[in-house]
């Protein structure tokens, strides 16, 4: 039983994680377009 | 403070130093594939790629590395676990060593596979010889090899232009382990057998003390888990008392290698990272930051523990130094090697990620104290462990350049590349975790009865011994503070959820990083750009680092370390 609540908490970790790749790949915008930025000096 | 003892320091500052050059260029050659290479170890290497299906050609975009090292870690933590659970029916277990309990069995398993070695047992009447084999010496590899190769990943997005992609994780990791890690280990093996580590399956040795009584002497395969313990930064130790035991360490040269080992991949990174971006000045720019952070913090903690010790002066013990004793404050220090000796290796140990001791930290001065709780809280970017020491000072020195940019109304860059919102946001992140991390779970464990019952101290000691377990939780250091007993399901649990959050949330922005600046076109520099390669940004880079990362603690440390010293007068 014991050994099942430790698998469980391993796995919300992982899912807990893969989420947090979203996020920043969502937050950045990286990953789903190409990056916009540019040279332009100011 | 006397000669010898900083003669030692010098050497070992010297040494370190000297191999910075030679070691970061082979570690970029052998990093990037272009070493020559023995025709033996590219026919290992070619092997495993066609025996895993990887194409070493083949290169991925941060999301798809970063997806790849949360695979493989989270495989390794259950694999570990698995073994710990199952560690009775398995072979190399002499000493009949039964099942590990599940919570201490998962906090351990987390703590390898994230590079941290954070000890809630002790080794030797705990784990079977396979346990600490198959189990933590394996993934003190693998750990050290993701730090390394996070940090390649990073240097990568500064050094490429306009591409999608930072590496392929597996041929990093795979490279990392076997030109860097392993022949380091195998000449630093052989080194420990020399002086006298053991390195043994056989069952433990029952001796009779000359009092007449019975002692176990403990054995197992100690010299090649003591090598890439201190090599990987993992630290964790094969016996409870890790380097103040004599069979880990047993001679005074050892405690200088076991030293050296700690630095021998952080510092030269630094050099690697150079390489790689064109221009060795860069490097040399971060190692001196380095240098300088760790240099401050030695001086502190070396003074402190080479003056007498107040509450011992009260029973008119003899601190003086002398032929008979190094002198100053010998409590919780091993006689072999002194306060200077105790203090270098303490600094070294948390200003890397290693976690290693060879002196209980719990009986330092307040003032020393302070010193190796402020190196993990700055996330352990004065040298670090493998690449994560590199990866975290450049996340500062993209702060720095940010600031700088700020102060000056010019979009800041760095090595040619535009630091814009998403990076700053990501780094933000990565540093802020941490801390989020070590002061959010301490305050909970501050509160709660049960929590406290397991402090061996009250008052602001007691308070520090719970904020340095988080901070080197947290920080991926490992080191324990000693006087508390962190083996109960509420230290297992939170310090297991500290070490994954103070990993994963950390290395994820970091490629994220990677991936944005890998995408970017790079921009010449011009006269209002900032030279990175100079005294002006080192002092920069230093500020950043302690007003950013240390301020964050400063009332924390305030209840602890430093109201301890102020009680003291």
């Amino acid at each position: 039983m014991q050994d099942l609540i430790m698998l469980s908490l391993l796995i919300l970790g992982f899912a807990g994680a893969v989420g947090y790749v979203h996020a920043c790949a969502s937050v950045t915008g990286s990953g789903m377009r190409q990056d916009q930025s540019t040279d332009r000096q100011q | 403070m006397n000669l010898q003892g900083v003669v030692q320091i010098i050497l070992f500052a010297a040494v370190v130093t000297a191999l910075v050059k030679p070691l970061g260029g082979y570690f970029a050659r052998a990093l990037e594939g272009t070493i020559l290479l023995p025709r033996v170890l590219a026919r290992i290497e070619g092997g495993l790629f066609r025996l895993a299906g990887i194409d070493p050609n083949e290169e991925q975009s941060w999301i798809t590395y970063a997806f790849a090292l949360l695979c493989f870690h989270v495989a390794g933590i259950a694999l570990l676990y698995a073994l710990q659970r199952s560690q009775g029916f398995l072979p190399f277990n002499p000493q009949h060593m039964t099942a590990v309990s599940p919570d201490l069995a998962l906090n351990t398993a987390v703590s390898f596979t994230t590079n941290t070695s954070w000890q809630s047992y002790g080794g030797e009447s705990t784990l079977s010889y396979f346990s600490q084999m198959a189990g933590i010496t394996v993934q003190s590899f693998m750990s050290g090899a993701t730090g390394i190769a996070v940090a390649i990943a990073l240097v990568r997005g500064f050094s490429r232009r306009s591409v999608q992609t930072i590496g392929n994780f597996w041929v990093d990791l795979t490279r990392a382990t076997l030109y860097i890690l392993l022949p380091i280990c195998i000449v630093a093996t052989l080194l420990l057998v020399w002086q006298g580590v053991p390195q043994s399956l056989d069952a433990y040795v029952g001796v009779h003390t000359l009092d007449g009584g019975k002692q176990m002497m403990a054995l197992g395969p100690v010299a090649s888990q003591e090598a890439i313990k201190l090599l990987s930064g993992d630290g964790g130790g094969f016996f409870n008392a890790n380097s103040a035991h004599p069979f880990e360490n047993p001679t005074a040269l050892t405690g200088m290698l076991e030293m050296l080992l700690i630095f021998l991949i952080g510092a030269p990174l630094t050099n690697t990272f150079g390489r790689m971006v064109g221009d060795q000045r860069q490097g040399w720019a971060l190692y001196a930051a380095m240098a300088v952070m760790l240099a401050a913090g030695l001086v502190l903690t070396y003074s402190a523990e080479t003056a007498p010790n107040a509450a011992l002066a009260s029973f008119g013990v003899d601190q003086r130094a002398g032929t008979l004793q190094a002198g100053g404050n010998m409590e919780g220090k091993e006689v072999r090697f002194g306060p200077a000796q105790s203090a270098l290796f303490a600094t070294v140990t948390t200003a890397s990620s290693d976690g290693a001791v060879n002196s209980m930290h719990d009986s330092f001065m307040p003032l020393s104290g302070l010193v190796l709780l402020s190196n993990m809280m700055l996330d352990e970017v004065i040298v670090g462990g493998p690449g994560s020491g590199l990866f975290g000072i450049l996340l500062f020195a993209i702060i720095a350049v940010f600031i700088a940019g700020l102060m000056i109304g010019r979009t800041p860059e760095y090595l040619g590349k535009k630091i814009e919102g998403n990076e700053v946001k990501m780094t933000m992140l990565a540093l802020l975790c941490v801390p989020a991390c070590i002061l959010g779970i301490a305050a909970v464990a501050a509160v709660l009865p049960s929590a406290i019952a397991s402090l061996a101290n009250t008052g602001p000691h007691g308070f520090s011994e719970l904020l340095y377990a988080y901070s080197s939780g947290a920080a991926t250091n490992g080191s324990a503070f000693a006087g508390l007993n962190a083996n109960t399901p509420f230290y297992n649990l939170t310090l297991a959820g500290a070490m994954f959050v103070g990993r994963f949330a950390v290395v994820i922005p970091v490629l994220c990083i990677a991936g944005t600046l890998a995408a970017k076109r790079a921009v010449p520099a011009g006269a209002g750009t900032l030279p990175t390669h100079g005294p002006q940004f080192v002092g920069l880079l230093i500020g950043t680092a302690v007003i950013v990362g240390g301020l964050t603690f400063f009332s924390a440390l305030a209840l602890g370390p430093i109201a301890e010293f102020l009680a003291r007068g």
